[in-house]
């Protein structure tokens, strides 16, 4: 089977979306329990059992939402919840008043406890026995009120029984439909997804090549050739480190080269940290990645150029230590009201994190400590 | 002097020129990772600089991946400089890794470092780098880039046979994410054990990497996380010469 990419991120897409309905077929389920519990005739009993199966279904919504429903959970869940649907219809209509079931020609009683999930699971990406399992559902959930009919009148149907049947049949087509129509959805929005992503990297591509060829013009002209690298230097770190931020996770590694390569020449590396295979979640690494470009800029203007950077990650934090040469750093100067180093102290105070100048090192120099709390995991 | 480049991309002519200019000699530049190992099999080098992944044989790979037609029993993976290396060491030839360093080549850094003992790696587009590894190697010395250290692990951390390659079920599991496997029961067949397996070791798995890799999540399903990661690093879980080195 030829799987294209467009194939792979609606099964992605789809598997994201799924959660939240299967949260809500269950509670939907729960509704129609309520629901039949007031219009349908069941014994004192009966009553009693459908609300309780009401409350636990209700339940079961609330468990899935934070976490995960069957169809997340596998085919072993999959296959109970499946087999829950049936065994309670069975069991309701066992409750009813006798004769009650299917028995008015406009339906089967408690009919859309089986035709909602159907609805969840004709929009699940099935894989390979896809329309197989599919054709399966329709049926059995088109053929288990005949099932529970034979059952209990041995198969002496009325008119109106058939009239039922066919009806809840309808029924199920429909469910089934508007089920493939969310999946049909699913379709429109990576198609979405996917132009808006390429169009994304047409105009990332489009913008460094003009400035690459406005650089080669401005070099032919004369201008200082080392000025326009510069430059040319620190956009394509800029692109960089965008096309870093978009992942979930950034190599920790790759944002340190990344800005101290834009600082280009003009920064020399004493020492640096040992990183691995260390990633940092996307909504940390941004504030690493600030950081980082403003500490190392303050190192080639005011700090001789020569940097040492440390670099720790633990459960509860990240602590990011700058060093450079120059002539020092007074804790004052991060008061300073507008200067790049007060608005980074304000932006990390502001997620909990901090900027701070420590002691001066043996030997001169400054040296600013930089942490940011890990306040949540994906 | 013999010295041997493989590099793929226009940056190879300014490889060629830089070692013709600075060491006086003129390298042989192979842009062919196929044909460069027939040459570092049959001919003797004073030193092979190499590059870590080659573009055409990665987008050719992807594309089966993508198409499901990589099995994890193919006669050959993904092809990547790691071949090269493991050749140049099978030789005695020095190597120079010489790389851009980006985040799909992370794990192949560490792996030259820790498995395959490549001590000289410079990075491309840094002016006299390239000549400054290929003299320390020539020297019997080592030589990385400041930049490309970080790409080294800490000596706490644990290392990639620790992490990844434990046992063997385990190590065709990560390969199996990395084919965008990511349901229990087909990566047991795609293994060769059972979905319930799978299962009983993905929370193992997922602590071994977060003990790696503390950026990981540690809430959430574990599969979801193994098949982000194995995903992500697929140059490296499906690298022909990892698996040769962890079968």
């Amino acid at each position: 089977m030829r799987r294209s990419t467009n194939v792979e991120l609606l099964a992605s897409t789809t598997e994201k979306l799924i959660r939240p309905f299967e949260a809500m077929a269950l509670f939907l389920q729960a509704a129609n329990l309520f629901s039949s519990a007031v219009n349908d005739r069941y014994s004192a009993l009966g009553v009693r059992v459908v609300v309780v199966l009401g409350v636990l279904h209700l339940a079961l919504a609330g468990l899935v939402l934070p976490h995960r429903g069957p169809l997340t959970r596998g085919r072993t869940w999959t296959a109970a919840w499946i087999a829950m649907i049936f065994v309670v219809q069975l069991l309701l209509a066992r409750l009813l008043a006798p004769g009650d079931f299917a028995a008015y020609g406009t339906g089967v009683p408690m009919g859309n406890y089986a035709l909602i999930p159907l609805g969840v699971f004709a929009f699940y990406p099935w894989g390979r026995h896809r329309r197989l399992i599919e054709v399966g559902l329709i049926v059995a959930v088109v053929a288990h009120p005949l099932v529970i009919l034979a059952l209990i009148h041995r198969w002496q149907l009325t008119g109106a029984h058939v009239r039922s049947v066919v009806m809840y049949a309808g029924w199920a087509v429909v469910w089934f439909l508007v089920g493939k129509g969310i999946a049909w959805l699913c379709r429109i929005a990576v198609r979405l997804e996917t132009e808006a992503l390429s169009a994304s990297y047409t105009a990332t591509l489009g913008d460094l090549h003009t400035h690459v060829e406005s650089a080669i013009e401005e070099i032919e002209a004369g201008n200082d050739a080392r000025e326009v690298a510069h430059r040319l230097r620190l956009l394509t770190a800029a692109r960089r480190g965008q096309l870093l931020l978009r992942a979930g996770n950034v190599g920790a590694a790759d944002l340190f080269k990344n800005a101290i390569r834009a600082c280009g020449d003009r920064l020399r590396l004493v020492s640096g940290p040992q990183l691995g295979g260390l990633t940092v979640p996307r909504e940390h690494a941004i504030l690493l990645e600030q950081g980082l470009a403003d500490l190392l800029k303050n190192v080639v203007v005011h700090g001789s150029g020569s940097a040492e950077v440390g670099f720790t990650m633990t459960d509860s934090d990240m602590t990011l230590d700058v060093r450079d040469f120059g002539p020092g750093l007074e804790p004052s100067r991060l008061d300073v009201s507008g200067s790049s180093l007060h608005q980074l102290r304000t932006t990390l105070r502001e997620r909990g994190g901090d900027l701070r100048v420590l002691p001066p090192p043996p030997g001169g120099g400054a040296a600013v400590r930089v942490t940011v709390p890990i306040w949540s995991r994906r | 002097m013999r010295i041997l480049v493989v590099e793929d991309s226009m940056i190879a002519d300014m490889a060629r020129a830089e070692l013709t200019q600075t060491l006086a000699f003129e390298p042989l530049v192979i842009s062919d990772p196929v044909a460069a190992l027939d040459h570092l099999r049959r001919e003797r080098f004073d030193a092979a600089v190499v590059d870590m992944l080659f573009q055409a044989h990665s987008d050719e790979f992807e594309s089966r991946r993508r198409d499901g037609e990589v099995r994890l029993t193919d006669a050959r993976l993904h092809l990547s400089g790691l071949a090269l290396l493991r050749a140049a060491q099978s030789a005695g030839t020095p190597t120079v890794l010489w790389t851009c360093g980006e985040a799909n080549r992370r794990l192949h850094i560490m792996f030259a470092h820790e498995r395959l003992d490549c001590r000289a790696m410079c990075l491309k587009y840094l002016r006299g780098g390239l000549t400054a590894a290929v003299q320390a190697v020539l020297s019997g010395s080592g030589y990385i880039d400041p930049l490309l250290r970080m790409h080294l692990p800490p000596r706490t951390a644990p290392s990639l046979r620790e992490t990844f390659f434990a046992s063997s079920s385990r190590r065709a599991i990560w390969r199996a994410m990395a084919l965008g496997i990511h349901d229990h029961a087909r990566i047991g067949r795609a293994v060769g054990i059972s979905g319930g397996t799978v299962r009983r070791g993905v929370e193992e798995m997922r602590a071994r990497l977060v003990a790696f890799d503390p950026g990981c999540s540690r809430d959430g399903p574990p599969t979801a996380e193994l098949v982000r990661y194995a995903s992500q690093n697929w140059e490296f879980f499906l690298d022909d010469t990892v698996r040769e080195v962890y079968p």
